[in-house]
């Protein structure tokens, strides 16, 4: 699985995750194959890099399920929470601006933690 | 004593003060008869500008496909309007780059201001803000009023920042109720000193409070968003510690889905260490 | 001032007003044109084609700036591709599509889609610059414009550039409109589609509804007449029901009053018997009592008085048993006979019966043969008095109508599980037509003007007792020569041993002779007067005698005598109550008494023990069984 710039995408290649314009309109579903004309309609979207399945120049980077465990999750939700605590976690919104940051938080760790 | 934001901007020496240039290009732009050649040769009077100008347009920034050589090129992609923001942008951090630094950390100052400015540029695009260099510009300079108090009146800011964490209040309140003012007047009452558009001063003044600015309630909003979201992310520091409040109408008036949050980070992501390298390197 | 320098001032201030000048006009048309952005797309209801919008925006474009081609791409939602939907000149597109393929592989395609203005991409047309521009509204991305400049066209100013920008803008939302315009449309037709197949459904199904409505109201109908006709019957049958219950209930009452007529008939007729009992008996006890009496006067026996005293006798005796006989048919009639089964030695009953005959035998000089020692071995099971009766009277009839020397012999058999008792006589017979009549009332089959006695009630009665007693009775007879009548019964158990009745017989035990106290409680002065003769000639029996039960229950309690004879029908307090008061007082109440009342009835006797009675006898007296009984009580022999 591997970020690559579109000039490089090829023919035959999958796409690992949905392929989406700047806005959120999805103009490749995950696991598709992409062919010219679909690769021309990415690029006249002007999307500029996209998830590729397979061997690539980057390395995996580990499973997409966190392998942190569960007393380091909670002292990072912990924390978070402390800094989220002015804010009204039931608004849509700041749910999933907390949902991104601990994502953030959880791959930071782990890729400091050499995951 | 310091009474007023306004007053506090008066006495702050002429250290900061716009640079030309970017007079010169305003009254440029304005002149309908303007073209971006006559714009170009002024920047290219200044070379170290030049170079700044190219590096930007050829930065994940504007992620043009092929490389960008000329400033005219430059300008042609950056817009014409839209390189007069641009421009203060760059000069604005050199400004403040002499003051001492060891009351607030710099970099992460800036950093948090750039990352505001990113993500405000890359909301102005989804909804379609022809000018996005505009927010870019707001954000680099939404936090500046800061900078000045931290440099003018480093004695209250203090109390008020330890206010702050015994109130258990945001320190934007806390300097408020400690000082009077807070630094958004502050930043507000500085664009005003530089002549600068009242649009500018305007959404600066209202950014933590967006739903109170009478005219400019949208550029207040997004800023406002933006500084949340760069809060949250931790991407340096503007002083607060945590999180500030949401202004849930601020939001509401974007008319964005929540679900373009995670999309508008990894752009974020995508362009911020380029733009920090760009805009924090030394001349 | 020198001339020159004012020449200079006024020739900077010339280009300055011309420069203003230029401005404001620049000005005037751009707030123009924003003015009439409006009415690019026109009237609002008529022009929303997308085609019109694009043309009303190319005219005003064009205005700004020299194309020398433009065209609208719009987004196939369907793919994401862009097509070319306007391009004027229309034989370039092409050539433009050409271009456009180039400029997104190039990447600038992309790149000005997200600018959100006029972009121009370093690709040019034959040197001819292009301009790019996204067209799209807050919501979403519609399309791209894209323009090649005119040869001679350098990049227009900024403002230019920003006013056909804003056009754009206003474009894309313009064809969003028409869009949204466009799918509501098609939206409605599909809805009115709908609506109207599924008004059609609806009204198809109405009309099953309204058809199957109607065959339901028609079989509702039939349904309805059919009912109507079927409770026209039920209610006519009712009606009979009705009918036949109230003649059921009519039959019912008249039946009711016919059992209660009967009733009082037969409630009457007993009465009426009861009390003829009483009137008949009454003087018969007299008659027949004195004329015992006298018979026990030898001299009376001896001198002529003495045979019309055996007159008087024998013509009372038949009253006696006629009204006896009468009265048993009435009893037998109204099923108020009791009857008694136990085991009965046949030989013992029948030398019974033989020593009642013997003397109406001699005096006929008729033989009665003696009986067969087997008899003595036979029981049967049946009412010992019924038994004798029958005996007695077939008896009797064997020696009646025979002839002189004539034979009367008793033989018995068991035969399948039954005994067979044949009574044979040598006498006349009965004639053949005669003999069916053998068991009807007061017939005497021909007998009546003999000189033999009879009441004809006899064999009636006889055939009845059988009956009773779950036997058989039949005859046989041949006219001169004789009768034979059998009859059947079950079969007794022998119980005690025929010896040890003949010991009984035979043994005389002697006791002691003692004397004893006797109340006779009796209004009739005669009837006193008849038991005190009879009694006189047992010296040691005391005759007491009271006129009425309260002076009988005085006597009772001072006398205290050892038997009391109680006349039932006393003057006020009858002989019942009488007795009930001697046995509750404890003086008196182990006295035994003895009831003697003309009333023969059964429910009479019962009454009579029930209310204490030690012995109920009836009227006319029996000297014999009195004198039996006051032995019995006094634990004496009194007769030999």
């Amino acid at each position: 699985m591997a970020v690559i710039r579109i000039s490089n995408i090829k023919v035959g290649q999958v796409a690992a995750a949905d392929v989406k314009d700047r806005s959120g309109r999805i103009l490749l579903a995950a696991g598709t194959e992409l062919t010219e004309k679909t690769i021309k309609t990415i690029k006249s979207w002007g999307v500029v890099e996209a998830d590729i399945v397979g061997d690539t120049a980057e390395p995996e980077f580990g499973s997409e399920i966190s392998e942190i465990d569960a007393e380091q999750l909670h002292r990072i939700e912990l924390e978070l929470s402390q800094r989220f605590r002015f804010l009204n976690r039931s608004h849509p919104f700041i749910n999933e601006l907390y949902e991104v940051c601990l994502r953030r938080e959880v791959s930071a760790w782990e890729s400091s933690n050499g995951l | 004593m310091v009474s007023s934001a306004g007053e506090l901007v008066k006495n702050v020496d002429s250290v900061v003060s716009l640079p030309s240039i970017f007079t010169r290009i305003n009254s440029l732009i304005n002149n309908p008869d303007s073209n971006l050649v006559d714009i170009a040769d002024i920047i290219s009077e200044d070379p170290g500008l030049s170079v700044r100008l190219l590096k930007i347009a050829n930065s994940a920034m504007f992620n043009f496909p092929s490389e960008i050589d000329t400033i005219t090129r430059a300008i042609t992609v950056i817009g014409t309007k839209q390189l007069r923001d641009l421009v203060l942008a760059t000069q604005v951090i050199s400004i403040f780059k002499n003051i001492e630094q060891d009351v607030i950390d710099m970099p992460a100052f800036w950093k948090h201001c750039i990352a505001t400015g990113i993500l405000a540029r890359i909301f102005a695009s989804l909804m379609r803000e022809p000018n996005t260099e505009y927010y870019y510009l707001l954000g680099l300079l939404h936090e500046i009023g800061r900078l000045v108090m931290y440099m003018d009146i480093p004695e209250l800011m203090a109390k008020a920042v330890s206010n702050s964490i015994e109130s258990n209040v945001s320190l934007h309140q806390s300097e408020l109720s400690v000082i009077g003012f807070d630094h958004a007047m502050v930043g507000a009452e500085l664009m005003k000193a530089w002549n600068l558009p009242a649009p500018m001063s305007d959404a600066i003044c209202y950014h933590h409070r967006p739903s109170l600015s009478l005219n400019y309630c949208d550029d207040s909003a997004i800023i406002h968003v933006s500084d949340l979201i760069v809060n949250a992310l931790n991407l340096g520091t503007s002083g607060e510690s945590d999180i500030p409040q949401l202004d849930e109408q601020a939001w509401e008036s974007l008319e964005l889905s929540q679900f373009v949050l995670s999309d508008a980070i990894e752009q974020l992501k995508y362009q911020y260490d380029e733009a920090v390298k760009l805009f924090l390197e030394e001349d | 001032m020198s001339d020159i320098e004012n020449k200079d001032e006024l020739r900077q201030l010339r280009q300055r007003v011309n420069y203003l000048e230029r401005i404001n006009q620049q000005y005037i048309s751009t707030l123009d044109t924003l003015n009439s952005l409006g009415d690019i797309h026109g009237n609002v209801k008529q022009k929303r084609s997308p085609q019109h919008i694009f043309s009303s925006t190319r005219q005003y474009i064009c205005r700004l700036a020299h194309f020398d081609l433009t065209a609208f791409l719009m987004v196939n939602e369907d793919n994401n591709s862009f097509e070319i939907d306007d391009c004027v000149p229309l034989n370039a597109e092409p050539e433009l599509q050409q271009l456009i393929d180039e400029l997104i592989n190039r990447g600038e395609f992309g790149w000005a889609l997200n600018q959100n203005r006029i972009c121009e991409p370093q690709l040019r047309l034959d040197g001819r610059r292009i301009l790019l521009h996204v067209l799209a509204s807050r919501t979403r991305i519609r399309g791209m414009f894209i323009g090649v400049l005119n040869e001679t066209e350098s990049v227009p100013s900024v403002m230019t550039l920003g006013l056909i920008s804003a056009i754009l803008y206003n474009s894309a939302y313009a064809l969003e409109s028409a869009t949204l315009y466009k799918m509501v449309l098609e939206h409605n037709e599909k809805l009115e589609t709908k609506v109207i197949a599924r008004t059609q459904e609806l009204n198809q199904a109405q009309q099953a509804l309204k058809q199957s409505n109607e065959e339901l109201e028609e079989r509702v109908k039939l349904r309805t007449v059919e009912l109507s006709s079927s409770n026209k019957k039920l209610i006519a049958e009712i009606e009979r029901r009705k009918k036949i219950e109230d003649s059921l209930r009519e039959s019912e009452e008249e039946l009711i009053v016919a059992r209660q007529l009967a009733e009082r008939a037969n409630y009457a007729k007993s009465d009426f018997l009861s009390k003829m009992s009483h009137e008949l008996r009454t003087p018969l006890n007299a008659i027949l009592g004195f004329s015992q009496v006298l018979e026990l006067d030898e001299q009376i026996l001896k001198s002529e008085n003495g045979a019309y005293v055996d007159e008087i006798r024998t013509a009372g005796e038949h009253l006696l048993t006629l009204i006896n006989e009468v009265l048993d048919l009435s009893k037998i009639e109204a099923g108020k006979i009791e009857v008694n089964m136990e085991n009965i030695n046949l030989g013992e009953v029948l030398r019974e019966c033989y020593a009642l005959i013997n003397p109406m035998a001699q005096k006929k000089e008729v033989k009665l043969q003696a009986l067969s020692e087997d008899i003595d071995k036979i029981f049967l099971y049946v009412d010992r008095t019924l038994i004798k009766q029958i005996f007695i009277n077939l008896l009797s009839n064997a020696v009646k109508y025979n002839i002189e020397n004539g034979e009367v012999e008793v033989k018995a058999t068991g035969r399948d599980n039954k005994i067979e008792i044949c009574v044979i006589d040598t006498g006349l017979g009965i004639r053949e037509d005669r003999q069916e009549y053998m068991f009807q009332p007061f017939n005497r089959l021909g007998i009546d003007s003999s000189n033999i006695e009879g009441t004809g009630i006899g064999m009636v009665i006889t055939k009845h007792l059988v009956l009773l007693m779950g036997g058989e009775i039949v005859f046989k007879s041949e006219y001169g020569s004789g009768t034979e009548f059998v009859l059947k019964f079950d079969p007794g158990f022998a119980s005690f041993s025929p010896a040890k009745n003949k010991a009984d017989k035979s043994h005389e035990i002697v006791h002691a002779i003692h004397s004893f106290t006797v109340l006779y409680v009796e209004d009739n002065r005669p009837n006193v007067r008849l038991v005190e003769s009879i009694l006189s000639k047992w010296p040691q029996i005391t005759l007491k005698s009271a006129g009425s039960a309260e002076e009988g229950i005085e006597l009772a309690a001072s006398l205290k005598p050892d038997v009391i004879i109680m006349d039932i029908n006393l003057p006020g307090m009858d002989g019942y109550e009488a007795v009930k008061i001697l046995k509750n007082r404890a003086d008196t109440a182990l006295i035994p008494v003895i009831a003697l009342s003309a009333n023969a009835m059964q429910k009479s006797v019962k009454e009579g023990i029930e209310a204490g009675f030690e012995r109920y006898l009836t009227k006319p007296l029996k000297v014999v069984e009195l004198l039996k009984l006051l032995g019995n009580l006094t634990d004496q022999v009194l007769l030999e």
